[in-house]
């Protein structure tokens, strides 16, 4: 999974992105947003940032095992 | 020193007539422009190019190219030398001084090897076994200096390398008949193409295989082909190899000439990757079948095809399939005489009967079914022992000087095992070829096992036209070309010949490691029996030439020493760079003055030019303290706070983070992410705020401003801003990217001016002049007044870092230094990072070192805020159990019991000096002017912490220990009256 | 006000050095855009507004992020009615960013020896990236590129621009 493509710059190197944390399950308790994550090995939903880029938050997912990404989407939108 | 000249003036196809000159080994000798160093010397005679790096063999060249494993020449002279250059690729520049290595004193007479009586000594993992009483150290010192090959150069004196990125649609690993065949596809496709070639002309095996290529010969095929590519826009690069590279991502490297001068990395992005790197010719193992006029078949068809150099006067060729003929034919053509060819294989097809009633016709013995059993002669082939396959016992000996080995050829899988490739064992072509690829990569020509001329050109062709497709070009290709070269091989497999066990340790495997047949099996017999295991053990397939003439012969002899076969064994994986590279090279470019990107204020020129001494903080270049005010940073330091709380002082604070928040929902969003709200400040005003991170511990700290009613500015600690804007960012984007409000980051564009002490505000009214005297005047502290001077915006803030009387000047570039400089001819001394730490611990205002990310707001005395109970981001987490035991550390302030000693930062609190618990630790300290001692502010167990209790700062790594009592973390002016005055 | 510096005038690449950026930054409250910004700013991620003269007025950046440079009146009073409508906020950035122009034959290989030029900015006409160590805004000119950097990179950007071209040159 050498590149993402942020979907305002395009495909980028993954230098380019800085992982932020993997996105809590929807409805948690405060502790478990912080602390708790159900470790799937077929997908992982994470916060990215595109901070050497267009610096957009992004919401990726895609299977940690494989590096294949599934999703990438600007966080808080659905484009 | 005598010119060594040649006797006459060689032809091939890379050589003019001009005239060059070079030195090797203290002697200079004649070329021919285009020459490397191995082909001048070998043109010259010469046959000694070094000595192994285990045994100090006497060695000379094998190969003509990156697999060369023993003439590896030191270029230039101490200090900037370049060690371990393969003579083959070195090319001849003006003055160019070469050494051999790895001998002494000189390379005919080896002290080291005379030494060596019983090369047993050094089998295989030695240094494991021996050599360890009393302790390695003993020997360790003797040892290094004998092992290793070449020497590290005392200084640098590589420029930087040039970096390109290139993107491409198809990107083609080398340009021989394969690769050639590719790149007209994709190009006539219409496809972006880049070729990739390590030689330094394109060809490949045709710049001496015998071929017809689409009714011409292969030289004007080649050109063609070239021409052809050229004009569809497709680049071709010469000198470069590709090196390595991972997930999608190809990085080719550029030496022109060798020696690492004018190299060029590029880093390439295909969408798709045609590999047509070729094979590499290997060896077979026999008795002293390193020594040197020992050589690859290929590589003398190369030296002589090239630089006209004849390798040898008596030739005998060896190896086990039909193109030993043909090249035999070849070499003959040129006039070289060929004494034998001894041939391993017995039962072969008619074809190979005619080919050798030909060359029998022509004076040449052929020799079916025999095989090289040992090498005579140590300084240079004398004669050869051969062996009848079928009646061991025979022997016949053969006078010659040269014996040109072909065992047949590897595939260079090394681009094709990255990334998740696979290999799999393909007997028709004795090896392993490249198996299952990422779908971007495909392998074409000898490197996936296909050596014959007409059906590699086909092969390739389509294959790479197919690739264009399915990126969308779609142009027509046409029909592929059609060839005829060399028969094929008919490939018969044989690894090593017949010997004693005790001759095994002179069966060579791995010439480069010095790793025999007998190395093999004494690992196996030790317990390694991976393939890998094997590598790491007996170092086969390490160094420069990672196994290329010798990783598949070693897996081949593993597999007849444990009775397996080969392709369960398996091949060990190359590692990048797959051709050698320098750390230069590697660094890309940065190194040097580029090494990493410096920042730097509005205010540095004038810093520089006044004194200032920097110190790298996140990329800034900040301030520590001015030269006038001090020997050093501790001296000036003092100096520079005394003079701020005595009279006052300015300060360089542009680093600080600046960002604007605007919208109607503006204040909304900052209540959600500070401690306290924004949202009751008024227009005009400014605020402490702090931030948590979502699990309550303190993210930072900083004043907010309200600009507007609409519009806040926030500022973050230095260190911090970047970060706390992506902070600002995501919370933005995860909860209000439906609400009124924006982020800017203006770090960059007010400079900040801080003047702080008594006399700073009447300093400040004389330089602002008289339209800020009534502004100055009434400013109360978090108040803030925005108005111009000298043309452009000034915003006035009045705030404090250091406990003093202070303002915050926050203005354009534009009018930065003029302020700067009118405030210091107002008498206000510039300070820095060393004062402001003195300044700021005395007030106990916290740095990273107290918001260290395990500091909740309790811990840091914050209660009162925490106490208002504004809902934002962390809070929740406040509650934790945890966070109210007795034990938890908090902040506060220390002193030195005896009022003189140091306390050092980082040290431990304890109870006692012998006791080992900490209760906490030091968090910053400096020493006080305004007390006269040191001081620190520390987080200690908060049932410890009452004002008055003596604790022991322990500092066990400079084994001190000092008596220190607890203090209110405000050490001086605990009512703020010098602030608010 | 704008003042330039040429820090090298030479046919094959010319580095010019803008010393102090006029400039202010609209960020639109919502992505994709709607309404009123949509129709009057350039949407396209990457996107460039230019004026009859061939400057550019307007560049889309990131998602609902926009640098004017050099705005004239009609512009920031456009942006500023955008701003009371509640779609979005003005900023003043004058002195955040550094303008260099690059211009010549060799100003693309000069920038490729960071970037992936001919990857990120002919899909578009302005890219956020980072290039040499730096945060950098990319602008396709007619005549080479136009690169914005935030002033505190300025010195070693320009230090690094002005190495490469010597090596390149004199290649």
């Amino acid at each position: 999974m050498m590149r993402l493509t942020c979907p305002f710059c395009g495909a980028r190197e993954l230098h380019e992105f800085q992982f932020h944390k993997t996105a809590p399950e929807p409805g948690a308790n405060p502790f478990a947003a912080v602390y708790e994550r159900v470790n799937r090995t077929d997908i992982s939903q994470e916060y990215w940032q595109h901070l050497h880029g267009c610096r957009a938050w992004l919401y990726v997912s895609r299977n940690p095992s494989t590096g294949e990404v599934y999703q990438v989407h600007l966080l808080g939108t659905q484009s | 020193m005598t010119l060594r000249r040649a006797l006459s003036t060689r032809r091939g196809h890379r050589v003019t007539s001009q005239s060059v000159s070079f030195q090797f080994d203290g002697r200079e000798y004649t070329a021919q422009a285009g020459d490397t160093v191995a082909s001048a010397l070998l043109a010259h005679g010469v046959r000694l190019f070094g000595r192994s790096v285990k045994y100090r063999r006497p060695r000379g060249v094998f190969a003509a190219g990156p697999e060369e494993p023993n003439a590896l020449l030191t270029v230039g002279t101490q200090p900037c030398v370049i060690p371990n250059v393969s003579a083959p690729q070195l090319a001849i520049t003006p003055q160019l001084i070469t050494r051999s290595q790895n001998r002494w004193p000189s390379l005919r007479v080896d002290l080291h090897a005379l030494l060596q009586a019983g090369s047993g000594f050094l089998g295989a993992g030695f240094y494991y076994k021996t050599f360890m009483w009393p302790s390695w150290r003993t020997y360790e010192t003797m040892i290094r200096h004998l092992a290793g090959l070449g020497e590290a150069p005392g200084a640098a004196d590589i420029a930087p390398p040039h970096v390109e990125y290139v993107s491409c649609d198809v990107l083609v690993g080398g340009a021989g008949a394969a690769g050639l065949a590719a790149a007209l596809a994709a190009a006539r496709a219409g496809a972006r193409v880049v070729v990739c070639e390590r030689e330094p002309q394109a060809g490949g095996e045709l710049e001496f295989e015998t071929a017809t290529i689409d009714e011409q010969s292969a030289t004007e095929w080649v050109s063609s082909a070239l021409a052809e590519l050229a004009r569809a826009g497709a680049r071709v690069l010469y000198h470069t190899a590709i090196v390595g590279g991972s997930d999608g991502l190809v990085i080719a490297h550029a030496e022109p000439g060798g020696g690492a001068k004018d190299n060029t990395v590029y880093r390439i992005r295909p969408q798709k990757f045609v590999m047509a790197m070729g094979a590499v010719e290997r060896g077979i193992a026999f008795v002293d079948n390193d020594r040197p006029g020992v050589m690859l078949l290929g590589a003398a068809e190369r030296y002589l095809a090239r630089y006209g150099v004849a390798v040898g006067k008596e030739l005998v060729l060896f190896g086990n399939h039909d193109r030993l003929y043909a090249s035999a034919q070849r070499l003959h053509a040129a006039g070289m005489r060929i004494r034998a060819i001894i041939d391993t294989r017995g039962d072969v097809s008619a074809v190979t009967i005619g080919l050798r009633a030909r060359l029998t016709g022509m004076g040449v013995e052929c020799l079916g079914g025999h095989a090289v059993a040992e090498v005579h002669g140590a300084h240079g082939v004398r004669r050869i022992c051969v062996v009848d396959l079928q009646a061991p016992g025979t022997k016949i000996f053969i006078e010659c000087d040269a014996l040109l080995v072909s065992g047949g050829w590897t595939p260079m899988l090394q681009a094709a095992l990255h990334d998740g490739g696979q290999r799999e064992f393909a007997a028709q072509a004795g090896g392993f070829v490249a198996n299952a690829q990422p779908e971007w990569r495909t392998a074409v020509g000898a490197c996936a096992g296909t050596f014959e001329l007409s059906v590699l050109l086909t092969e390739s062709f389509r294959a790479a036209a197919q690739l264009s497709q399915s990126v969308g070009a779609m142009g027509v290709v046409g029909r592929a070309p059609v060839g005829r070269g060399d028969t094929a091989p008919q490939l018969q497999a044989f690894w090593r010949s017949a010997c004693t066990r005790a001759q095994e340790k002179r069966q060579f495997v791995d010439l480069q490691n010095d790793v025999t047949v007998a190395d093999l099996r004494l690992a196996l017999s030790e317990g390694f029996v991976d393939i890998e295991h094997i590598k790491r053990y007996t170092t086969l397939g390490i160094g420069t030439e990672q196994g290329r003439t010798g990783g598949l012969l070693g897996a081949a002899i593993v597999a007849e020493l444990k009775g397996e076969p080969l392709s369960r064994v398996g091949v060990s994986r190359t590692r990048p760079p797959y051709q050698p590279m320098t750390l230069s090279s590697l660094a890309g470019l940065n190194q040097g003055d580029a090494l990493r990107v410096t920042r730097r204020t509005p205010l540095h020129a004038w810093n520089q030019a006044n004194g200032a001494v920097f110190e790298p903080a996140e990329y800034w270049l900040r301030t520590r303290y001015y030269r006038a005010n001090g020997t050093d940073a501790f001296t000036a330091g003092i100096q520079e706070a005394t003079q701020v709380r005595a009279h006052g002082g300015i300060l360089d604070g542009s680093t600080l983070g600046k960002i604007e928040i605007a919208g109607a929902d503006a204040a909304a969003f900052l209540d959600r992410l500070y401690l306290t709200k924004a949202s009751t400040m008024k227009v005009g005003r400014s605020k402490y705020m702090v931030n948590l991170r979502e699990d309550g511990m303190v993210l930072d700290d900083g004043i907010v401003l309200r600009l507007a009613p609409n519009r806040f500015l926030a500022t973050t600690g230095s260190g911090h801003a970047e970060h706390m804007l992506s902070h600002f960012e995501h919370y933005r984007a995860l909860e209000w990217s439906h609400r009124q409000v924006a982020i800017t980051n203006l770090t960059e564009a007010w400079a900040v001016i801080v003047v702080a002490g008594p006399e700073s505000r009447a300093a400040l009214i004389r330089v602002l002049g008289e339209a800020w005297h009534a502004r100055l005047s009434g400013l109360t502290h978090m108040d803030f007044s925005v108005s111009r001077w000298n043309g452009q915006t000034l915003r006035v803030l009045r705030a404090s870092f250091s406990g003093e009387l202070a303002f915050e000047l926050h203005c354009q570039h534009g009018i930065a230094v003029p302020l700067w400089e009118a405030l210091v001819a107002a008498g206000l001394q510039p300070y820095g990072l060393e004062a402001l730490d003195i300044l700021r611990v005395e007030k106990g205002y916290l740095v990273s070192s107290e918001m260290n990310g395990e500091a909740t707001p309790q811990d840091l005395g914050m209660d009162g805020l925490v106490n208002l109970g504004n809902e934002c981001v962390g809070r929740a987490m406040l509650g934790r159990p945890a966070f109210a035991e007795p034990q938890r550390p908090r902040l506060v302030g220390l002193r030195a019991c005896d009022g003189k000693s140091v306390i050092q930062g980082g040290a431990q609190i304890t109870l006692t000096t012998t006791d080992t618990h900490a209760l906490g630790h030091v968090s910053s300290s400096v020493y006080s002017p305004a007390l006269g001692q040191w001081i620190a502010l520390a987080f200690v167990a908060r049932d410890r912490a009452a004002p008055g209790t003596v604790l022991v700062a322990r500092d066990p790594l400079r084994g001190t220990d000092v008596d220190v009592v607890v203090t209110s973390p405000v050490h001086v002016d605990s009512s703020s009256e010098r602030m608010k005055a | 006000m704008n003042t330039s510096t040429s820090l090298i005038m030479e046919q094959r690449c010319q580095i010019q050095s803008f010393a102090t950026t006029v400039a202010v930054e609209f960020k639109a409250f919502q992505y994709p855009l709607v309404g009123t910004v949509s129709a009057e700013l350039p949407s396209e991620p990457g996107a460039v507004r230019r004026d009859t003269a061939g400057n550019a007025t307007l560049l889309h950046y990131g998602p609902g992020v926009f640098l004017a440079p050099l705005p004239n009146e009609a512009l920031l009073h456009r942006l500023q009615t955008l701003e009371t409508a509640g779609l979005g906020a003005v900023f003043d950035v004058c002195g955040q960013w550094h303008q260099f122009r690059l211009t010549g034959a060799l100003s693309t290989r000069l920038l490729s020896s960071g970037i992936d030029i001919e990857h990120c900015v002919p899909r578009r006409d302005c890219a956020a990236v980072h290039l040499f160590d730096s945060p950098a805004l990319l602008l396709l000119q007619s005549t080479g590129f136009d690169v914005w950097v935030p002033a505190s990179y300025a010195t070693a950007f320009s230090a690094t621009l002005v190495r490469l071209r010597e090596r390149l040159i004199n290649a």
